[in-house]
């Protein structure tokens, strides 16, 4: 005997469009005629389940669903268009040229510090012009332009409270200062703090 | 996704749109339509096909609201679709696909309300013989519940085979699966159609 039908051709059966070959088999196989019998009743079951299975919304429900679907695409449109704009802004692929940008603003922003720190002939000063190399390789980007608009638009007051470091950040930087760099950028502020107070 | 970058009001379509010509219209052509901006052709397809829509959607989650919230989805999903949908399949069938998906989604995230035993409130007494109507409406919201706690896949293709009555084809397309994957899921619902009537 030929081997027993598969899952596709006991479906096949249901439909009756088994190929001659297979319903052969069918006709000899008492185990084949026993699956697709079972296989034919529950279908039998299902199909008799289908009558009155969703019951029909009343007519007001179809006159409103076509607005409903109307309003729906309207505030699709409108949320997508809206929010279009910050959301290309964050894009993530631009994300690690906005991060490169914003730590040499940062650096920018330490530049008088640094050049304070290279007369004391302090040890920061290095990456600091390093930085301005950097600054050089970057004013040419298009993420420097941006951002070099972006802070045309600031007040002072306000670029520095949005582009300065953290005071975790500045904690942190403390923390890892030698004992002779603490105590060179104890006497840079107190030179600052005077410098201010006069 | 893209959105049909049509911005103008419906009303001011309207005016240049004949809505009887339009019904006259095949989906086809009311794609193409809708493809150039014509927001009054999409109106046409919503109301040909939110009949079917609704259905399909009822059918997975067997309640008025959540049906009628996950077909407004399908038709919104299908507007920002269009310009994505190849034509190589029937707009009914690609309609069905997002239902599916749809509805597949919501079955995963919300859990389905059982449907109770209570006989159906559209039985027609007048007819033969009332009590054989309510057992026949109690056997099928057993048989209903029963397809209810099926796979997913497997349910989808029950649902399409029977109640929608898909060719296989039809299946494999709306569940992005082949013909024969299509064949295998309906063998398997049955089969546990099958064991859920009798447990």
């Amino acid at each position: 005997m030929t081997k027993h039908l598969s899952p596709e051709e006991r479906v096949d059966a249901l439909d009756g469009v088994l190929t001659q070959l297979r319903q052969t088999h069918l006709d000899e196989c008492a185990a084949c005629r026993r699956s697709v019998a079972e296989l034919t009743e529950v279908l039998t079951h299902a199909r008799q389940s289908v009558e009155h299975d969703v019951p029909e919304p009343s007519p007001l429900f179809w006159q409103h669903f076509e607005q409903r679907v109307d309003v729906a695409i309207a505030e699709e449109t409108m949320a997508a268009s809206s929010t279009g704009w910050w959301q290309r802004l964050i894009d993530f692929r631009r994300a690690p040229a906005l991060a490169t940008a914003a730590v040499v603003i940062t650096m920018v922003a330490l530049v008088p510090l640094a050049m304070r720190m290279n007369k004391v002939e302090s040890p920061v000063a290095t990456p600091i012009a390093n930085a301005e190399v950097e600054l050089g390789a970057m004013s040419e980007t298009v993420e420097w332009q941006f951002v070099a608009s972006v802070l045309g638009t600031l007040e002072e007051e306000t670029a520095r409270e949005v582009l300065g470091p953290s005071p975790v950040a500045l904690g942190a930087a403390l923390e890892s200062l030698t004992s002779a760099e603490r105590e060179a950028f104890a006497r840079l502020l107190e030179a600052e703090m005077s410098a201010g107070s006069e | 996704m893209s959105v049909p970058a049509d911005t103008t009001t419906r009303s001011e379509q309207r005016n240049d749109v004949d809505s009887s010509d339009m019904g006259a219209l095949d989906d086809v052509a009311l794609v193409a339509r809708c493809r150039t901006g014509d927001r009054a052709a999409f109106d046409v397809i919503v109301q040909r096909h939110q009949r079917t829509v609704y259905q399909v959607c009822y059918r997975f989650v067997r309640n008025h609201e959540d049906a009628a919230d996950l077909a407004q989805d399908v038709f919104v999903r299908a507007f920002k679709g269009l310009r994505t949908f190849k034509g190589d399949a029937q707009l009914s069938t690609w309609l069905y696909r997002i239902g599916v998906n749809v509805c597949l989604n919501r079955v995963a995230a919300k859990r389905v309300v059982i449907e109770p035993l209570e006989p159906s409130q559209h039985i027609d007494d007048r007819g033969v013989d009332p009590f054989r109507q309510v057992a026949q409406a109690e056997k099928a919201t057993v048989v209903r519940r029963a397809i209810a706690q099926l796979p997913p896949k497997q349910r989808a293709t029950l649902l399409l085979r029977v109640y929608q009555e898909l060719s296989h084809e039809e299946i494999a397309q709306t569940l992005g699966t082949s013909v024969g994957a299509a064949k295998a899921n309906l063998f398997h619902a049955l089969g546990n159609l099958k064991r859920l009537l009798r447990s």
